[in-house]
């Protein structure tokens, strides 16, 4: 996923980068950025006023 | 840093796994120890088919009046748009010629078919091919004809007049079409 | 989810990002797929002469296990010693668990005549010990019903739960030019047409025994609700109000029948007793309401309306006060279908101009759709135990049946007729 998060905890439209494969997987990813808003705001000593976040979600098969 | 790195790695750990949906595996416990070999005798369930039989009633064009065929030609479908059941301009004028039709002939009852075109979802396309049916049946009574003459009738997406999966196929399927009693 | 928002703080922190124009960082998280117990059938022990049962019996209870998401079916070498044909000692097992097997089938298999009998054993692979052992007998034509019964038992020892695979599918279809109703196995084999008036035979739905499929029919001219029994096989008219009378559906206890019916204009929803009396009316507004489909406590009616303007899922409690809408995104969704687990509507959506397979929680909160490709799927419904949804599709052909797991995986084509199937209900 990458979306653009902002100083004071928003975000823009997330998107997806590169999908899984899995169209559920995917959604469930969405869904998780969505539910987290809002952000905290930025910690001190991050100076620029948004950040772009690349967010990777894996799926692994555990035997 | 040490300590961030190892904390953070255990919070992405941690986050892993609530974060994303359903599916908690389950505790599945081995029964140990020896089981003895039970016996079962398996019948499937009954399953009473219905016998082959022609339906109870058998749609047919009565003419007492007037011959089947220049019947049928009289009353035309009136077409609808995508999704709607408001009486279209062009479905107005067949609508209207079926009224003159309909105050001519009055001993003729017939019945208002309702249609839907195969997309969308086959039972809110019966609801849909009612609304047709009684809309088409409203436009009538408001021009003079009893309403004790009409009935209507919804086939959903079920009998269609047209097959092929394209739009003027799809057209021609949301009509309402009319059949003499 | 505020774990996300703590995880990115945290992570901002320690990356110790400096000023800079179009800073950009990279995180992400991995999670575990559910562990599914690795399985594995050791041997089939058949006379000489009926070998070729063997493999049959493997391939149905492998796919019934695989299906039922408890099991990872593995196929461990072959233990030469079992070709013998007597019943394995715990060594054996033991021996053959080392391939990290947790549960070994042994199976005996014998036909004699009209009759069979199959001798099916779980052991416990690390120890040795068994775990379970049954001798099932029945009459030959039904090997798979056998063999779905034993996997529905292993499944049950394992979960407490039993499996699916002794349920089946009634469905409607226009094979014969009109629309019949058909059964068939939960695995699409054994189809089997259980209408044959040459009308239109629509919606069927299960009683919660599983004794009764009650559908919509126009076998007397006009759309009615009728009720086969199915140990009898008499046909009785449940509903027939004027005008349409549709999309029947049990309520968990049976003692309600839901549907719609449009004798005062728009179609409403109305609630009758099993005998089709105590007529009462659900919904009281102007637009078309249809479809219902009770949560597993019969508590409250989820529904297709057009209320708002556009097709869209409510729900009300079962007596029809507390109306409130569930679905909020596009402009078509319809065909609810409650979760036996109570956990999850599946119904039907259109995304991008198509109809999809998408599933809601009751509060609303979490939306997934579930399917994708080509052609476009409608009219889902669940398996009794939550775990699958099989529903109606043109990806492949004019409208065949597909299984799936609850999240989408496992796509399975049930139907291949080359007629059009819809309208799938699942047994109990």
């Amino acid at each position: 996923m990458v979306f653009v998060l902002s100083a004071t905890g928003n975000i823009d439209e997330p998107k997806i980068e590169k999908s899984s494969g899995n169209a559920f997987f995917d959604q469930a990813a969405l869904r998780a950025i969505y539910q987290a808003r809002p952000f905290p705001p930025f910690p001190q000593g991050i100076q620029e006023p948004s950040l772009k976040v690349h967010f990777s979600f894996s799926l692994t098969e555990k035997s | 840093m040490r300590n961030r790195n190892q904390s953070f790695l255990l919070v992405i750990g941690g986050i892993g796994i609530a974060l994303l949906l359903s599916g908690c595996p389950k505790k599945v416990e081995t029964v140990r120890g020896t089981a003895t070999v039970q016996e079962e005798k398996v019948t499937p369930p009954a399953e009473g088919m219905q016998p082959e039989s022609a339906p109870m009633v058998e749609e047919t064009l009565v003419g007492r009046d007037a011959d089947a065929s220049s019947i049928a030609k009289s009353l035309g479908d009136a077409y609808f748009d995508y999704d709607r059941y408001t009486i279209r301009d062009d479905a107005r004028a067949t609508l209207e010629n079926n009224a003159h039709w309909l105050n001519g002939n009055p001993k003729a009852r017939v019945k208002i078919e309702g249609h839907a075109d195969e997309r969308g979802t086959s039972e809110y396309n019966l609801a849909l091919g009612e609304r047709r049916a009684q809309s088409a049946k409203r436009f009538l009574t408001a021009l003079g004809v009893d309403g004790s003459r009409l009935s209507t009738i919804s086939y959903g997406e079920e009998r269609p007049a047209c097959a092929d999966m394209i739009e003027g196929c799809y057209a021609k399927n949301r009509r309402v079409h009319f059949t003499i009693q | 989810m505020r774990w996300l928002g703590r995880l990115l703080f945290l992570a901002l922190v320690w990356a110790d990002v400096r000023a800079s124009e179009g800073a950009e960082v990279f995180l992400g998280v991995t999670r575990s797929e559910v562990f599914r117990i690795p399985l594995g059938i050791l041997y089939v022990v058949t006379p000489p002469d009926q070998a070729k049962y063997s493999s049959e019996i493997r391939t149905v209870l492998e796919g019934d296990l695989r299906r039922s998401q408890v099991f990872r079916v593995i196929h461990p070498p072959l233990v030469p010693e079992l070709a013998g044909g007597e019943t394995p000692s715990a060594e054996l097992i033991k021996k053959a668990g080392r391939q990290d097997l947790q549960a070994a089938v042994w199976i005996s298999f014998a036909q004699k005549g009209e009759e069979l009998m199959l001798e099916g054993r779980v052991y416990d692979g690390k120890t040795g010990q068994m775990v379970m052992g049954k001798r099932y007998m029945g009459q030959a034509q039904h090997l798979r019903t056998v063999i779905h019964r034993f996997s529905d038992d292993i499944v049950f020892q394992y979960t407490g739960e039993r499996g699916v695979a002794e349920t089946r599918v009634v469905f409607s279809s226009s094979l014969t030019g009109s629309k019949e109703l058909y059964l068939m196995d939960y695995d699409g084999y054994n189809v089997r047409k259980i209408t044959g008036d040459r009308s239109l035979n629509l919606s069927p739905k299960w009683s919660p025994d599983g004794n009764w499929i009650t559908y919509t029919s126009y076998r007397g001219g006009t759309p009615a609700i009728y009720t086969l029994d199915m140990a009898t096989g008499r046909l009785s008219k449940t509903v027939g109000l004027p005008g349409l009378n549709i999309s029947p559906a049990w309520s968990p206890s049976g003692g309600e029948l839901a549907f719609a019916s449009s004798r005062d204009g728009p179609t409403q929803i109305y609630r009758v007793d099993r005998e089709g009396k105590a007529l009462r009316r659900l919904t009281l507004d102007q637009s078309d309401n249809l479809s219902p489909t009770w949560s597993p406590t019969g508590a409250e009616i989820a529904f297709t309306s057009n209320r708002g303007g556009s097709p869209q899922i409510y729900m009300m409690n079962a007596a029809g006060t507390n109306v409130r809408r569930l679905t909020f995104s596009g402009d078509y969704n319809t065909s609810p279908s409650w979760s036996p687990k109570g956990v999850s509507i599946a119904y039907t959506c259109r995304v991008d101009g198509r109809l999809r397979i998408c599933a809601i929680s009751p509060d609303g909160a979490t939306l997934a759709r579930l399917t994708d490709g080509p052609g476009e799927d409608e009219s889902p419904a669940w398996s009794p135990d939550g775990k699958h949804l099989i529903f109606s599709s043109t990806r492949l052909s004019r409208g065949d049946l597909f299984m799936m797991n609850a999240d989408g995986t496992e796509m399975e084509r049930l139907t291949f007729s080359g007629a059009k199937n819809n309208s799938p209900a699942w047994s109990p």
